[in-house]
């Protein structure tokens, strides 16, 4: 389900002499590996839950008990904790229809999303009812989990805030499903084969190691969201200056566990099978593999590999909400920062050119 | 007490009703002296931020050392000066003369506001006007400083819009055109870009002297996702604009655009495969001496286009890696282009073929985003 109003065939391309030819098959088994092992798998987990979240607020919601009350939370945490898993992949069906906002529109900063859902709650309660086409059209800011955290950490539950849970939750679950089928494998214009067949060139990738750089720089941008938006936005300039509230998902307290599975499905992404034993490298697949052809790549993959495992084992030992730690225990999460900044550092220098990945001076958005 | 906007006006008012004086009082006759140059920002091997002067030939006349990342240049008008303006989110303005070397100038943006890159001159040259955010109040306004009274801070406008980027007046002498890109952003958040579902980006028309808004035009709502960014108008009041697309990057919309004040906004067309090796990236536009060829580079898709602007028809297509900055030549059809490699090349569009005047490859200048044609 490619939508695509201004698709050009690669064909053209070739033909008008604008872009080289080369097959290029270097990246193949890389492609392979995170369309195949990471991208398609995790977009099916975050499905699954995604469904069981949606069965859950149907069954669950509306009864004023402490039992209900924990199956929704659960069953919320599971769907938040597979999407984390995937909210790296920036490219691909994802892009459409604003679905990544619609998932998670966050960070927040205007407080749209209490606005909406203020508004959102009163036409529930003056009688509106909602289909699920109707309610993708409403407020971006209210469609995904942000919204839903909001309702589940209120005090009671009443029924408007039960009737828009159960849109939430099946919206997630629609797009979710629509991302792992838009995605698969063999299907019409399924979007895992415009890479895979990437090497001899398909509508959206001249070659395999376009679609590759594809993928690293989601890399990039995944680390990049990690440092910038979920630790230095709340940790301030200082203790005084910190920011509790800007943290992701503050009201249910696992910040930092969502940072902790967004490292893991990146050192996974990146090609570490066993991300929390990283160093042993028993396991090499994608990037980490491609990286290990010769010694000096392979001394590359042993400083991203040491980074990795370091990053895990201290986000490891976060074990209160990250908008506490803001505040009077900086520390561990600074160790964190700084670890995630030299990632970054190798990524965009020594890995990037190591790849060939040509990152220009002058193509930053916005400029 | 007077407002801001009414000190502004009056302090506007009595500049236009004396240019020539203020310009004798401060010595300043210099109209209109000739030099082909040109000027642009640049990194250097060790990444220091630099601005040059570069010579018709390629080389380097002179290097002047930035604050911190550049982005454009523009020359005022009747001097030897230019203004070079701190990148996105960057606070310096720094002015200088490009005939002595002279620092004219070193000014920062007011608290609580940054530079988007960019600025221009009134056409007597008092007054200087740059893009800015005010991201307390989450908008997007036009500073202006007085270049007579050492570029004093004298107020600002609104841009009536987000993001406001590129700006140039019209052959009128009175109306801003602002590329207002649509996009919020904040210097807490790096780069990031913080409303994409409800980016709503236009070209607005303004009267620099009270602010007011003359006019606003926007794609249509299915293409709310091309940012409006880089302009060139010429001595027609033809305005070009580039565009970046912030939606999928598996679509190739059409990035350059034209229009003449009134009506909507018109898309240039090109054969789809250039807009697909563009990369939903145009990086800047610029006119050809006789404003008849416009063209737009992709550092991205590291390609350069050029289209006659009268009959829209796309005249060619060039490969300049890292591509970005983009001036007229001395003659008309063509270019001086310089790219993020250190290559400066000239594009001659009618004979449809480029030379390089300055090779790529030892890194030693990484030429930015804007070139300006002195």
């Amino acid at each position: 389900m490619l939508k695509n109003r201004f698709l050009v065939p690669a064909l053209a391309m070739l033909a008008s002499g604008l872009i080289s030819s080369g097959a290029n098959a270097a990246f193949s088994e890389a492609n392979r590996y995170m369309v195949m092992d990471q991208v398609v798998p995790g977009y099916e987990g975050f499905a699954k839950v995604a469904h069981q979240l949606k069965e859950t607020v149907a069954d669950q919601c509306g009864f004023e008990d402490q039992v209900a009350r924990e199956k929704l939370m659960a069953a919320y945490q599971q769907a938040m904790l597979a999407w984390q898993a995937v909210q790296h992949v920036r490219f691909g069906p994802i892009e459409y229809a604003d679905r990544q906002y619609r998932i998670q529109f966050w960070p927040d900063k205007r407080n749209r999303t209490a606005k909406a859902l203020a508004k959102l709650k009163a036409e529930v309660e003056s009688g509106r009812s909602f289909n699920i086409v109707d309610f993708a059209q409403t407020s971006v800011a209210v469609q995904g989990f942000p919204a839903l955290e909001r309702i589940f950490t209120q005090d009671d539950l009443g029924p408007a805030d039960c009737i828009i849970a159960n849109h939430i939750a099946e919206n997630i679950a629609l797009i979710s499903s629509r991302l792992s089928s838009e995605w698969a494998v063999g299907e019409d214009d399924g979007f895992a084969d415009q890479i895979l067949q990437a090497d001899v060139g398909t509508d959206l990738y001249k070659d395999d190691k376009e679609a590759a750089f594809q993928f690293f720089k989601s890399f990039q941008t995944g680390l990049q969201v990690m440092a910038e938006s979920k630790l230095i936005r709340p940790l301030g300039e200082s203790a005084e200056k910190a920011r509790p509230k800007r943290a992701e998902a503050w009201r249910t307290g696992q910040s930092a566990r969502y940072l902790l599975e967004n490292a893991t499905a990146l050192a996974r992404f990146y090609g570490i099978q066993n991300p929390e034993t990283a160093l042993s490298v028993d396991g090499a697949e994608g990037f980490s593999a491609k990286l290990r052809a010769d010694d000096e790549g392979g001394e590359i993959d042993h400083q991203v590999r040491m980074r990795f495992e370091e990053l895990i084992a201290q986000l490891k030992t976060l074990d209160r909400p990250l908008s506490e730690m803001v505040a009077d225990d900086r520390e561990p999460l600074e160790i964190a920062l700084k670890v995630i900044g030299e990632l970054r550092q190798i990524t965009d220098g020594p890995m990037a050119e190591k790849l060939g990945f040509f990152i220009g001076f002058n193509n930053l958005d916005g400029d | 007490m007077l407002t801001r906007r009414e000190m502004l006006k009056q302090a506007i008012t009595a500049a236009c009703l004396a240019p020539a004086a203020g310009y004798m009082a401060v010595g300043e006759a210099l109209a209109g002296t000739v030099h082909h140059g040109f000027v642009s920002a640049y990194a250097d091997q060790e990444g220091a931020m630099k601005l040059a002067l570069i010579e018709p030939d390629g080389t380097v006349a002179r290097d002047w050392a930035l604050p911190a990342r550049g982005h454009a240049i523009m020359r005022r008008p009747k001097s030897h000066h230019v203004a070079a303006f701190a990148r996105r989110p960057g606070r310096f303005l720094l002015v200088v003369d490009f005939t002595t070397g002279a620092e004219v100038a070193r000014l920062s943006s007011p608290p609580d506001r940054h530079f988007y890159g960019h600025g221009t001159y009134s056409p007597d040259g008092r007054f200087l006007y740059t893009t800015e955010n005010d991201y307390i109040d989450e908008r997007g306004v036009i500073g202006v400083w007085d270049a007579i009274e050492g570029y004093r801070r004298i107020g600002e406008l609104s841009a009536h819009g987000l993001g406001p980027h590129e700006l140039l007046f019209l052959p009128d002498g009175e109306t801003l055109v602002v590329a207002v890109g649509g996009i919020l952003t904040h210097p807490d958040e790096g780069r990031a870009k913080l409303n994409i579902p409800e980016m709503s980006p236009a070209l607005v028309y303004m009267n620099a002297r009270s602010g007011q808004l003359v006019s606003r035009h926007q794609l249509p709502q299915d293409l709310h996702k091309l940012s409006l960014r880089h302009l060139c108008v010429n001595a027609a009041g033809r305005v070009c604009f580039g565009l970046q697309n912030e939606g999928p990057k598996s679509e190739f919309p059409p990035l350059v655009g034209f229009h003449d004040g009134t009506g909507d906004l018109r898309l240039l067309e090109a054969p789809l495969e250039i807009w697909q090796g563009m990369k939903n990236y145009c990086g800047s536009v610029a006119y050809d001496q006789s404003g008849t060829v416009a063209g737009a580079s992709s550092p991205r898709g590291s390609m350069i286009s050029f289209w006659n602007i009268e009959t829209g028809r796309h005249l060619y297509a060039v490969t300049a890696r890292d591509g970005c900055g983009l001036a007229a030549d001395t003659q008309a059809g063509r270019f001086i282009a310089t790219c993020g490699t250190g290559e400066i090349m000239r594009i001659d569009v009618n004979r449809q073929m480029a030379i390089t005047l300055r090779s790529p490859g030892n890194h030693d200048r990484r030429w930015d985003n804007h070139l300006l044609a002195l």
